[in-house]
């Protein structure tokens, strides 16, 4: 049974969670999603136990709404906007807290896990340091921007399902997606010139 | 269509910098206890859920209204509750009914006349009220309930006692007869001398000591009559 459920589609897994409250199909899908959502959150917010925790939310969101859940829509598409939702409210939530905060904006506590991808340390180190560099980079875009612009270039998503996952048009996601793409660049250009 | 992707595929070109630093990032994974931490977070959801206290099921928020007018409720019926229990000033209309048997005084038939009486007669005579020992109400007595039923009580007397009067063709108008004859004592219902007649301002409660005086001298006519067309 187990076998079969792994086999089936994220749509067939949550008809049967819906139809069955299979606990087992519930499984899959977490297992299944949450590494893409994990990064696409961290990349989005800029911090990993947060992204683990809006992740972990996403599920918890999922388990208890599944019925909200419609047939005619993509899984992945009805998941993403779940987290993205969730990333967002916590961004704003960041900035209220910032706001009300002595100590104001502190970008050194973000942290970064890299997996090995067996380098040697000078060009780990060259690598973390450009990687860094990135990231700082992308949380200085905008949030409509960045939003898009990760999808798209790290998550690797059409832009048919950018348009579902935003709920805006597929013109105004390539032009989003540009004006990410120009504000990057402007913030890149001293690792690019090298 | 295929122009479309030509323009969008020039500008990821222009961006083409951008774009590889992007894909190359370092995908970030969940740590390896997410899973487990997610199981034992939505146990405790489920967990809360199943416990959840009495009070915070009422005070849920689409019980909150419902909740709220049943406390409006409830303290509008402790506050009618506490009312009720204030004394009425005035004694209710039995009571005034068995105070005015008590302080009934003689009959006003002149006792010269023979006690023969009709059985009829008899049980009005013991029907009727006296007049009330202390008749000027107090103006500004909240207990109106007591006030108002006295009246009340006293016309549905006045028309049994209408019902049961065999009148024997004297004719049933006792209004003109009353205004034929005058109260021969010239006292009236408050005992001050004067007209029978009188306006007595509004007062609470003279009504029923009037119809009750009307009642009287109704009877001793009556009566009279009845004895002379005996003999």
């Amino acid at each position: 049974m187990s076998k079969n459920l792994s086999e089936l589609t994220d749509e067939e897994l949550i008809a049967e969670f819906q139809a069955n409250n299979t606990v087992e199909a519930y499984e899959i899908l977490v297992r299944r999603y949450k590494d893409p959502l994990t990064n696409f959150v961290f990349r989005f917010v800029g911090d990993k136990d947060v992204s683990t925790d809006v992740v972990q939310d996403t599920m918890i969101r999922f388990y208890l709404h599944k019925d909200s859940y419609k047939s005619f829509a993509k899984f992945s598409t009805w998941i993403y906007t779940i987290a993205t939702n969730l990333a967002k409210n916590e961004l704003k939530r960041r900035k209220r807290k910032r706001l009300f905060s002595i100590h104001g904006n502190n970008d050194d506590e973000q942290t970064f896990d890299i997996t090995d991808s067996g380098h040697t340390p000078d060009v780990l180190a060259d690598s973390e340091i450009k990687n860094r560099i990135i990231q700082k980079a992308l949380a200085k875009v905008k949030p409509v921007y960045r939003e898009v612009v990760i999808l798209r270039d790290v998550q690797d998503l059409s832009y048919e399902e950018i348009a579902e996952i935003t709920g805006l048009s597929i013109g105004t996601v390539k032009s989003r997606i540009n004006r990410g793409r120009a504000q990057l660049q402007k913030l890149l250009k001293p690792i690019y010139k090298e | 269509m295929p122009m479309q992707n030509n323009i969008y595929n020039k500008d990821e070109e222009q961006y083409k910098n951008v774009i590889d630093s992007l894909k190359q990032l370092p995908h970030v994974d969940a740590p390896p206890d997410f899973e487990m931490n997610l199981k034992r977070r939505l146990n405790n959801i489920k967990y809360e859920r199943e416990k959840r206290p009495f009070w915070a099921f009422l005070f849920e928020r689409p019980l909150i209204p419902a909740a709220s007018v049943a406390a409006l409720i409830l303290i509008v019926l402790a506050v009618s509750l506490v009312q009720n229990d204030i004394e009425a000033p005035f004694p209710k209309p039995d009571s005034l009914t068995a105070q005015i048997e008590k302080s009934k005084p003689e009959d006003s038939v002149t006792e010269k006349e023979p006690v023969i009486e009709p059985k009829k007669s008899e049980n009005l005579a013991s029907e009727r009220p006296a007049p009330r020992q202390n008749p000027r109400p107090l103006r500004k007595e909240t207990a109106s309930a007591a006030q108002e039923s006295a009246p009340v009580a006293s016309n549905d007397i006045l028309r049994q006692q209408l019902r049961e009067l065999d009148l024997h063709g004297f004719g049933s108008d006792l209004d003109k007869n009353l205004r034929a004859r005058p109260n021969p004592g010239g006292i009236n219902e408050y005992g001050n001398p004067g007209s029978n007649v009188s306006f007595d301002e509004f007062r609470l409660g003279p009504a029923p000591d009037r119809s009750l005086n009307m009642i009287r001298s109704k009877t001793d006519s009556i009566r009279r009559n009845w004895l002379r067309r005996i003999k």
